[in-house]
């Protein structure tokens, strides 16, 4: 234990690793703080990146990624009134009503300060508790694996934004994409149409890039005006002339370490609510913020400030966000099974780096090291986004305004070679390019397009379960021979059948 | 001191053997004689982990060395080694792409899965023979194998077995040992599994009885004592795990092993092929090290147990291999094995049904043409529709263009008009371009080697 944290470091602390962190935190920052692009997107456009690193520089890339685009997110969110990343999407009246008030800066540095001790909150979560459950998952045979899919699935369906219906159909139609291809278990291809790239699958990169990338730009280009001036993004700030440092500091700090040691507990119960939600499959950032900040304004002396301008809520939602990140991190390493659409694409990176995400990995020590890594990542990551994103709050006002008509010709090309990158094959580009205008129609009709990536990865491995448990044994009453495959099972048909009921007994006793 | 001999050995060795080509084939075309003046593609089959994988990634490294080109693997997964073998196989015969061939290119056929044969490949070198194993749980009542083969005797079905997808190679060694028994193919129950590392991880939970895969690939819950090893399905017991007795050993002379090896699509000019040949000769006989490390060291490190045939050598085991394995798989025995209960259609049709239950519910609940509220809110504009056209034409532009002009002329000319379209002035956007796709085409082709189209400009 003690030996392989020591090695972590060691490998940690050498300039190529420190520079790819650097590096990465620096793109986070930019692509977090530029309206429309999303950490998920900034990932996804990363992976092709992490072929060609080491595992420890690849996954650090990520880790640092993440925590500072979601930060980064909140730059727009509190000058322009358009939030960076879907997570910020909770606190964006509070922060911009701060913003019109003139305390743009110090509502920044609320954000700062509770999202880096919201992250290092995370990263604690995530230490203790991931080898606590490996020790149990290491019991886990393919019938709990079944139910663990079937509920990773429904919570990316139930709990995504919108219409519960419009989330399970979007699952259904990720679930038919990993259909596409050689059927691992039959040895049978399906759906090929005579395509022969089509014999290996859908392959879900491709798929992710066009889905959050590609159709992103379909939705700019689609509302895109000529001129440049209707263009720029309306920004309350105004211009500044002084330039001294300590200008500068005073704003952002001041006044922010009291305000933290003053809300503490709130910090904690943010966390803690944070970490937790991002533990649930398909719950991520986003849902975390929107649930803290209920539960701050319901415990709030204040709950009437809350939505007019409250730095408790941007303090005690930030947090949460952050914290949900590193806790997200838990069953995708522990049960391979994504606690958010980034942790999603970190598995099919993992994969492809010869580290198969599951409770074995706390057994090898090789691995081992490799999970230290992360864990020193997601500290040092929290610790380098305090100057970083100071000096991202500074500039912040500059980059917001970067016109989209130059940044969406650049991210299609980026969506381009990235797609084409990964097996050198131009059916890919057309895998992302149909896949990118299916997004498009999908969002245009409010259909989430979480939960259709989600299916598109574990769509095999569920498959694979429910025909490996019926090889087993044909009754389907053997899905719940087991202590924890019952439980499992039991809860997720639960989760599937409580709203369907309750509107129903609802009915009942009002008729009565 | 000691790699600046050998580079210079190995200089000198490549300009001789030049010369030799030169010599010998007089008329051969400019490029064969340059050979090799680009990076490598290696073709594997198998993804990422695996001891395939190992072997094509540590080979690379070593061309990488002897041939002094970047050599790249491509992991081509998928349809249980179709994909990797056909791509590999069907390259243009030039020598830049090369492929690692396994076991189930002689499995794939049988099976009709595939028309590629070995024929369809110029053998270079087999390099790893890893034979089958069978292991159990370490508090399982089995001690032997023949303890193990008098329980399926006389409880036919009870045993639940996994390692592999059915049909491949370690389910074939598992019910080959059955069917030399005397017993029926299907008297274990095989589990389809996606690889070794799941399959022991089954295994150690409890949700399969035993696992059939190659020694190595247990290697760390074999020393770790969470799985007992019954036996290893070779001749000779393995140097390097000298404690597992063999079949043969317990009365039952029952051999199979997964092999991989290194080959060339079939039409590859010869003096090419000999380059190669004679390239991994040389490393197979570790005369090149690698960090301090030849090549048969570092896949004994990996616990990787190689069987080196050269060129004939390899190709009269590939035939012998194919007989074998083919008389296996179209026996009665093994005719029956592939078929199953859940049919290939049957999750596809529950999720269709499920998407027409859902559909069904939308429309009753007429939520179908909800718009987003961030679509609804920016008006979609005529200019807009034109530019997205302009976006989609130039996906699409750059897909039929790109591999005839190469990725600098049709990345460039798209980036610009669709800059200049969207509104930027013209000279901001040729800046924009001139900057910006050198760059990536510098950052991906060059530093991450991504097989971009080189195409008129080259770069």
């Amino acid at each position: 234990m003690e030996s392989t944290f020591i090695t972590a470091i060691q490998n940690i602390a050498t300039p190529e690793v420190l520079l790819v962190i650097f590096l990465s935190a620096v793109y986070g920052l930019f692509v977090g703080s530029i309206p429309g692009l999303t950490a998920t997107m900034a990932v996804a456009l990363l992976i092709p990146l992490t072929f060609y690193l080491d595992n420890l520089s690849a996954i650090a890339a990520i880790v640092t990624l993440e925590a500072c685009s979601i930060f980064a997110g909140d730059i727009p969110t509190t000058l322009v009134r358009i939030p960076g990343t879907p997570s910020s999407a909770a606190y964006t009246d509070d922060a911009y009503a701060l913003t019109r008030r003139g305390l743009h800066e110090t509502s920044l540095g609320i954000s700062l300060v509770f999202s880096v001790f919201g992250g290092l909150f995370g990263a604690l979560v995530l230490i203790f508790a991931a080898p606590q459950l490996a020790k149990i998952a290491f019991q886990f045979t393919t019938y709990e694996y079944f139910w663990l899919y079937v509920l990773g699935l429904s919570c990316a369906a139930i709990v995504s934004t919108g219409s519960r219906l419009k989330g399970a159909l979007a699952l259904m139609i990720g679930l038919m994409f990993a259909t596409v291809g050689l059927s691992e278990v039959h040895s049978m291809p399906r759906f090929t149409f005579g395509f022969d790239e089509l014999f290996t699958g859908i392959n879900f990169i491709p798929a992710m890039i066009g889905l959050f990338g590609l159709s992103e730009v379909f939705r700019n280009t689609l509302t895109s005006k000529t001129y440049e001036a209707a263009e720029k993004l309306q920004s309350a700030v105004k211009e500044e002339d002084d330039h001294s440092l300590l200008r500068h500091l005073k704003p952002v700090f001041g006044g922010v370490l009291p305000q933290f040691w003053k809300r503490k507990f709130s910090w904690l119960r943010s966390s803690c609510i944070g970490s937790t939600i991002g533990m649930i499959p398909g719950a991520g950032a986003d849902i975390a913020a929107w649930i803290s900040y209920a539960v701050s304004k319901k415990f709030s002396n204040t709950p009437e400030e809350y939505g007019k301008g409250s730095l408790d809520a941007v303090g005690d939602a930030t947090s949460a966000n952050n914290s949900a990140l590193a806790g997200a991190w838990i069953p995708a390493l522990v049960l391979g099974i994504p606690g958010d659409s980034v942790t999603a694409i970190v598995i099919g990176v993992l994969l492809m780096k010869n580290i198969t995400p599951g409770p074995e990995i706390f057994q090898n020590t090789e691995q081992l090291v490799l999970v230290h890594g992360i864990y020193l990542t997601f500290i040092i990551a929290n610790l380098l986004l305090i100057p970083l994103g100071f000096l991202a709050i500074r500039s912040g006002s500059q980059l917001v305004r970067i016109p989209r008509r130059i940044l969406m010709p650049m991210i299609l090309m980026f969506c381009v070679v990235g797609a084409y990158s990964i097996n050198g094959s131009y059916f890919d580009v057309w895998v992302m390019l149909g896949m990118g205008m299916l997004g498009f129609v999908l969002e245009v009709f409010d259909v989430p397009l979480g939960p259709v990536v989600l299916g598109i990865i574990l769509g095999g491995q569920l498959e694979q379960s429910f025909v490996q448990n019926l090889t087993k044994d044909d009754s389907l009453l053997s899905f719940f021979n087991r202590p924890i495959s019952a439980g499992l099972g039991l809860f997720c048909i639960a989760l599937w059948l409580v709203p369907v009921i309750m509107p129903l007994i609802r009915k009942k006793s009002a008729t009565t | 001191m000691n790699l600046r001999a050998i580079i210079r050995v190995s200089v000198l060795s490549r300009s001789i053997l030049c010369c030799l080509l030169l010599l010998m084939s007089g008329c051969a075309a400019e490029s064969i004689e340059d050979y090799p003046d680009r990076p490598i593609t290696v073709i594997c089959p198998w993804s990422v982990g695996g001891a395939t994988d190992r072997t094509s990634r540590q080979l690379a490294v070593f061309l990488e060395q002897e041939l002094k080109v970047p050599v790249n693997v491509i992991n081509a997964t998928g349809g249980r080694g179709v994909t990797g073998h056909s791509r590999g196989l069907n390259a243009r015969p030039d020598g830049y792409t090369v492929a690692i061939i396994t076991g189930e290119l002689n499995m794939l056929h049988w099976q009709d899965l595939t028309s590629l044969t070995w024929h369809d490949a110029e053998p270079i070198m087999s390099l790893v023979d890893g034979a089958g194993a069978v292991f159990v749980k370490q508090d399982s009542q089995f001690k032997t194998i023949k303890e193990l083969r008098d329980f399926v005797e006389q409880n036919p079905g009870k045993l639940t077995a996994t390692g592999t997808a059915a049909g491949g190679i370690w389910h074939l060694a598992l019910a080959g040992w059955l069917d030399f028994c005397g017993l029926n193919a299907s008297d274990i129950k095989w589990i389809p599994m996606n690889g070794a590392g799941p399959s022991l991880q089954e295994l150690a939970s409890g949700g399969v009885d035993l696992v059939c895969c190659s020694l190595p690939e247990a290697k760390t819950l074999y020393e770790s004592g969470q799985v007992r090893c019954l036996g290893v399905m070779a001749e000779e017991p393995l140097a390097e795990f000298p404690d597992v007795p063999t079949f043969a050993s317990q009365g039952m002379d029952w051999n199979i092993s997964g092999w991989n090896g290194l080959a060339v699509p079939k039409g590859t000019p010869a003096p090419i092929v000999e380059k190669i040949s004679t390239a991994v000769k040389k490393i197979t006989d570790g005369e090149i090290t690698v960090q301090g490390k030849t090549f048969p060291e570092s896949m004994r490190d990996a616990g990787l147990s190689t069987r080196y045939r050269a060129n004939d050598e390899f190709a009269v085991f590939l035939e012998e291999n194919d007989e074998t394995l083919g008389k296996l798989l179209t026996s009665d025995a093994f005719k029956k094995m592939s078929s199953r209960g859940t049919g290939p259609l049957v999750f596809p049709g529950l999720l269709a049904i499920a998407m027409c239950v859902i559909l069904g519910c939308l429309a009753v609940q007429k939520k179908v043409h909800a718009l987003a509220p961030d679509v609804s809110k920016d008006t979609v504009t005529s200019q807009g529709i034109v530019n997205t056209a302009l976006v989609l034409l130039g996906i699409v532009a750059y897909q039929l263009f790109a591999e005839q002009l190469g990725f600098l002329l049709t990345a460039g000319a798209i980036m610009f008009l669709l800059l200049w379209k969207l509104g930027t002035r013209w000279w901001i956007s040729a800046l924009i371009t001139v900057c910006l796709i050198p760059g990536i085409y510098t950052l991906f082709a060059n530093l991450l080697r991504v097989p971009l189209p080189r195409g008129v400009l080259g770069w």
